[in-house]
């Protein structure tokens, strides 16, 4: 009896369901908003004067609980301002096996990796998702950037300050790299 | 050089006709169009879900994503799916299971590595359980990176895997150039299915010759003295004040410390477990060894092992003490006083390499029977090579 | 045999199988939007192509057989369970002069037919030489003989109020009087609902599908069939399913008979109905344990078809019913 009136609810539920619109957004071509602090890979930032913003100076790698970062550290002298600083020789971050936990952007001293708001594409290699220096530098042009970095992470941390809030951003609408790797 | 041979090693008799036949090949080249778009488009999969990827591709088949919309079910037998989706971490215990699964599996077949462990063993790739990424041994075709990925990024990765099964037909598979050197790429310590010096794989009688492990002689009756002395309870902690006089006056032993268990001599711990056990510790808590090699000042490669019991009951009281032995003697065992120490020492066993002297089954219990080493000795490579999945 | 009846027979068996390959599709539109999903939408339009591209997939599949498999059993049950699912059909009347074997032990036949699509399934479970499609089938086999009880007594009570086994003769009674389950409504729709229950059970669909309970016996029979041999295993439970609406609809409902139109547009309307109905209670109900089932055949469903049986051979004799 318990099973009857069971069996009669449940299909009263689905015969509502199959009348009311569905639940669906059709994902290559209609993407989900993303909360503000969506993230899932990685870019390398140049500063204000157009410089490399990255110094090399590591704190990424060693933070890594995964050792995804690999640093090579230089030194040369800016062909911007004409002081000698530290560059990224070479600078590489395998999404193979991160965590996505944003520790390296929160001890970055100069704010220099930042994450993303779209995915990398998946690969038919390992390779393909080895993100190079070339390719972190690219994502800074091509694809939009989450919110977060070094100082705004840290500020929310000070117990003064209070934790502070993500601006909504302007740009919730699909990312143009998903939508076009999907096709 | 990457091309999945596996993947091209069946045809179908049909499909062998129309490319030996002259001419029907031309004639037939919708017909092999169609036959691709069905293929492409009737993707079954096999969810292989270990851990937490395995909800997101759950996710993925719910209402939100939907990936019933590109055709896409999930099928309970091997037999009759397209895909292997790996989710989640593959222990070395599983992937002979995931391998097993993955052969049962009719050709055309594909496999899709999801998420970061299943890619590369996330940060437990260094583990000795943990197999650095699943193509070691499967031939992947797609990897979904994220951790876990999200439900679209799967839908995504079956798509991706559309592109490919149709480039694979029409004779330009996608991965075919040599993948570059990278620098900073984590590369796996085991090499890779695709790779060309890859070592061939362990002979059963090699399995076999791992498997040395032989029981020794019974203990025999232990004479215990039952009489229970008079000594107060126990540190508000549940530490208890009992045992230190005990040892003291009965066990010989001088030397108590403050920040760790006493040391008990190996031939007297049976006896001492006993007297403790008829004191009212009656449920015994753990059983940890621990590995210390020789040193350069002399000291010989040992075992340390811990016992700890326990009252049972309100205000319970803990007991525990070390016993320490040479590498290559053995601990006497106390499973006849408890016999739940019997799996814990097998345990202790099977991840550090302490025998027990008389106990009735010294067997692995966690790791596969056929493992070489004892991944928890101090000495043990953690990038061993004869992993025995392979 | 008239060329007539071959022709409409070879007609009958492709139109089903068209039907059924859609009523996949339908089933998985249906089931999608049950869940407040879309179901299949990418593959043609609205999905459409989806079955086809299904079969197409199946038919390029490496057909593998078990070492220790029964080979010829194993090769041969597939094909048979469509096959005697397909018989089924050739016995339903579309309309007043539209029955491909048009025979006087129709009702009989039916149910001889649905029990010998037993021995298929039970040949694929002992091929397998598979733990999991052997407990499948014996369990296929336990539901579908303990069914096959309540599924003849209730088919009985239109045969006893038409007084005819043809089943042409019954839709005719029913054309000539009333539908069976709207009068005597306390006889017909009592019947209609058990032999719905029946023969959910014969075709093995939930709420009765414990021979292929994924989380107990992975697939069931099916369980080692790859390929086109799965295919048809696939498309014999559907084409049962349809069947059995069809054979449901004739009883009960009227078959061809209807206000208006011609008579193979409300046969197939009603069979199309009965069909979405079932997959209604499909993606609702959960399943039944082993021992629920068998106490829901033998303490509910036999006793019932029985009592509706005597009450059938009594409404005759009453001035109303004769």
């Amino acid at each position: 009896m318990g099973y009857l009136l069971d069996g009669l609810k449940s299909m009263w539920t689905t015969a509502l369901n199959a009348i009311r619109p569905p639940f669906t957004q059709e994902f290559p071509k209609v993407l989900r908003p993303h909360p503000e602090r969506y993230h899932t890979s990685f870019a390398l930032l140049h500063d204000e004067t157009g410089d490399e913003a990255c110094t090399g100076c590591g704190a990424c790698a060693r933070i890594c609980p995964s050792q995804v970062i690999t640093v090579k550290l230089g030194k040369r002298e800016s062909a911007i301002t004409q002081k000698k600083r530290g560059y990224a020789d070479d600078f590489t971050l395998d999404l193979t096996a991160c965590l996505v936990c944003e520790l390296c952007v929160q001890v970055c001293p100069t704010d220099a990796i930042v994450m993303l708001k779209v995915p990398e594409l998946p690969g038919f290699r390992r390779e393909d998702l080895v993100l190079s220096m070339p390719r972190l530098y690219e994502n800074e042009k091509s694809k939009p950037l989450g919110w977060s970095n070094a100082t705004k992470l840290m500020a929310m941390q000070d117990p003064k300050a209070g934790a502070a809030k993500p601006e909504p951003s302007k740009e919730t609408a699909p990312a143009p790299a998903a939508a076009g790797a999907a096709s | 050089m990457a091309v999945n041979e596996d993947a091209l090693a069946y045809h179908h008799p049909l499909y062998d006709l129309m490319l030996n036949v002259p001419g029907l090949a031309v004639g037939l080249a919708p017909v092999d169009r169609l036959l691709t778009w069905g293929l492409k488009n009737s993707l079954w999969v096999f969810p292989m879900a270990t851990s937490c990827c395995g909800i997101e591709y759950m996710a993925a088949s719910a209402s939100r994503v939907d990936i019933d919309r590109m055709g896409t079910i999930p099928r309970a037998s091997p037999r009759q799916a397209d895909v292997m989706l790996v989710a989640g971490t593959i222990t070395v215990k599983m992937a002979p299971r995931v391998k097993r699964l993955w052969d049962q599996m009719p050709e055309p077949k594909w496999c899709i590595a999801m998420g970061s462990c299943a890619i590369s063993g996330d940060f437990y790739r260094n583990l000795y359980s943990v197999v650095p990424g699943i193509d070691t041994f499967l031939p992947v075709d797609v990897y979904v990176p994220g951790c876990p990925p999200n439900p679209e990024a799967v839908m995504h990765g079956l798509l991706r895997l559309q592109e490919k099964v149709e480039a694979a037909r029409a004779g330009h598979p996608v991965n075919a150039e040599p993948p570059p050197e990278l620098f900073g790429a984590i590369s796996p310590s085991l090499p890779r299915l695709t790779d060309q010096n890859r070592p061939p794989e362990l002979s059963e009688e090699q399995v076999q010759a791992s498997l040395t492990v032989v029981p020794e002689g019974d203990p025999g009756e232990v004479p215990v003295d039952l009489t229970p002395p008079s000594i107060p309870g126990a540190l508000p902690d549940g530490v208890s004040t009992e045992l230190a006089p005990l040892l003291k006056d009965r066990f010989g032993v001088a030397e108590i410390p403050a920040d760790a268990p006493p040391l008990v001599p190996a031939e007297r711990h049976v006896e001492l477990a006993a007297t403790l056990k008829a004191l009212g510790y009656r449920q015994l808590v753990f059983v940890a060894a621990s590995h210390h090699p020789a040193k350069k000042d002399g000291e010989a490669e040992a075992f340390e092992v811990a016992y700890a019991l326990r009252t049972v009951g309100a205000g319970s009281k803990v007991a525990s003490w070390r016993v320490r032995v040479p590498a290559t003697e053995s601990v006497p065992t106390l499973t006849p006083t408890f016999a739940g120490a019997d799996w814990q020492e097998r345990e202790q066993f099977d991840l550090v390499g302490v025998r027990f002297s008389g106990h009735p089954d010294l067997r692995r219990v966690m790791l596969p029977e056929n493992w070489e080493g004892h991944p928890l000795r101090r000495d043990y490579p953690a990038d061993h090579a004869a992993a025995p999945w392979r | 045999m008239t060329l007539f009846a071959w022709l409409s027979s070879i007609l009958v068996a492709v139109i089903v199988l068209t039907v059924t390959a859609f009523g996949l599709w339908w089933e998985r539109k249906l089931a999608g939007r049950m869940q407040s999903r879309l179901g299949p939408t990418i593959v043609g339009p609205i999905g459409l192509f989806q079955p086809i591209a299904d079969l197409l997939k199946l038919v390029q599949k490496e057909p593998i057989i078990p070492q220790r498999a029964d080979r010829a059993l194993f090769w041969l049950a597939p094909p048979l369970t469509t096959l005697f699912a397909l018989l089924v059909a050739a016995l339903v009347p579309f309309g007043p002069k539209l029955a491909p074997a048009n025979i006087d032990v129709g009702v009989p036949l039916i149910i001889a037919l649905g029990g010998l699509a037993l021995i298929p399934v039970w040949m694929a479970g002992w091929a397998s030489h598979n733990k999991y499609a052997l407990l499948g089938a014996m369990r296929a086999v336990a539901q579908s003989v303990s069914y096959g009880v309540p599924l003849v007594l209730t088919a009985l009570v239109p045969v006893i109020l038409a007084g005819s086994m043809n089943l042409n003769s019954i839709v005719a009674w029913q054309h000539r009087h009333h539908w069976l389950v709207v009068w005597p409504v306390f006889l017909g729709l009592p019947a209609f609902i058990l032999f719905i229950l029946a023969m959910l059970a014969e075709a093995n669909r939930i709420p009765f599908d414990i021979p292929e309970a994924e989380s107990e016996l992975v697939a069931g029979v099916s369980t080692e069939y790859t390929g086109m041999h799965f295919g048809f295993i696939y498309l014999a439970e559907y084409v049962h399913t349809l069947v059995g609406s069809a054979v449901a609809s004739t009883l009960f409902l009227g078959g061809w008979d209807g206000p208006f139109g011609p008579s193979v547009l409300w046969m197939v309307l009603k069979t199309c109905l009965l069909f979405s109905v079932l997959y209604w209670l499909r993606w609702s109900l959960v399943r039944l344990r082993a021992d629920q089932l068998m106490a829901l055949a033998w303490k509910w469903l036999v006793p019932a078809g029985l009592a509706l049986v005597l009450l059938a051979a009594v409404w005759t004799q009453t001035p109303w019913g004769r």
